[in-house]
């Protein structure tokens, strides 16, 4: 085994610790996908959640993508404003991402066209749980500016 | 240059790390393609294209009800190894592009965005016994 002497462990080990750490901090790039986890609901129960409707494309791609315009659509050849509109009118599905500390993102099963024009909106929605991350919704309710609510679906 | 070697190591190092893809993000899952809402709501009579369905007080066919869902733009899915009831993953893909291949064995590759949910990089359904690339085109 060959051991360093102390001036060259400074001198190359220490930048190769600080790396490592920084690396640690920074996280594994920026391909990886996040996986969320969501709230606990029974499959198979009727419950009733509020969030804001997403696109579950740009959304999963970069968090930014929250609105109904999107700072960075995909493709990049999107056009920005009133993307999450056009991801739904195209078939997108659409998710909710909760009122949690999470922000859990649950998807919708339910046809997008019909809550193309309250993307980025808050809703409420009461919705069969078909599954860990999946509603089935029932109704969808949106929250108009001046507080009240509008039926959606 | 030698001063700055242990630098440009560290930096290497870092630059590295953040360009590796993730491979193992990718999952690849065979199932059959199924609409999700007809079949969440009965996984075993709704995992093929003809759906059972209420009609008054009467329970009737509706045949190609799979692909009329996904004309429509409810969301696909995938049902893991095509028995009905197996963990079932919602596509996030322009679904009317799929309504053809409904009810077909399928493989889908791509991340896992959110639980129950797959960003596909590529959809594949077994047709004649081969296996055909049916990933919808991306919008522009």
């Amino acid at each position: 085994m060959i051991l360093m002497s102390g001036q060259m462990y400074k001198v190359y080990l220490m930048p190769v610790l600080l790396g490592i750490v920084l690396l640690s901090a920074c996280g594994d790039g920026a391909n990886r996908s996040e996986v969320y986890e969501p709230v606990s609901y029974a499959v198979g129960d009727t419950v009733d959640v509020e969030g804001s409707l997403i696109d579950s494309q740009c959304f999963t791609m970069n968090k930014a993508n929250s609105g109904m315009d999107h700072p960075h659509p995909v493709p990049t050849s999107q056009t920005g404003p009133a993307c999450a509109r056009y991801c739904a009118i195209n078939g997108i599905p659409v998710a909710i991402a909760l009122d949690s500390p999470n922000a859990d993102v649950w998807m919708l099963l339910s046809n997008p066209q019909v809550l193309a024009d309250y993307m980025g909106q808050h809703v409420k929605v009461r919705a069969i749980v078909r599954s860990r991350g999946v509603f089935i919704p029932e109704r969808v309710e949106a929250r108009l500016s001046d507080g009240s609510w509008t039926f959606v679906m | 240059m030698k001063k700055f070697l242990p630098l440009f190591l560290a930096t290497a190092f870092i630059f590295a790390g953040t360009m590796v893809p993730s491979e193992a993000d990718l999952v690849t899952v065979t199932g059959t393609l199924v609409d999700t809402r007809c079949y969440g709501m009965m996984p075993e009579a709704n995992i093929g294209n003809t759906h059972k369905m209420m009609k008054g007080d009467k329970m009737v066919d509706a045949p190609k009800c799979a692909t009329a869902c996904a004309g429509m733009g409810i969301p696909a899915g995938i049902v893991e190894g095509g028995k009905a009831g197996n963990k079932t993953y919602v596509l996030i893909t322009p679904t009317s592009q799929l309504k053809k291949h409904m009810a077909k064995q399928a493989r889908v590759t791509g991340k896992i965005a959110y639980e129950g949910a797959i960003m596909p990089t590529k959809i594949e359904v077994k047709d004649d016994g081969k296996w055909k690339d049916v990933t919808p085109k991306a919008m522009m």
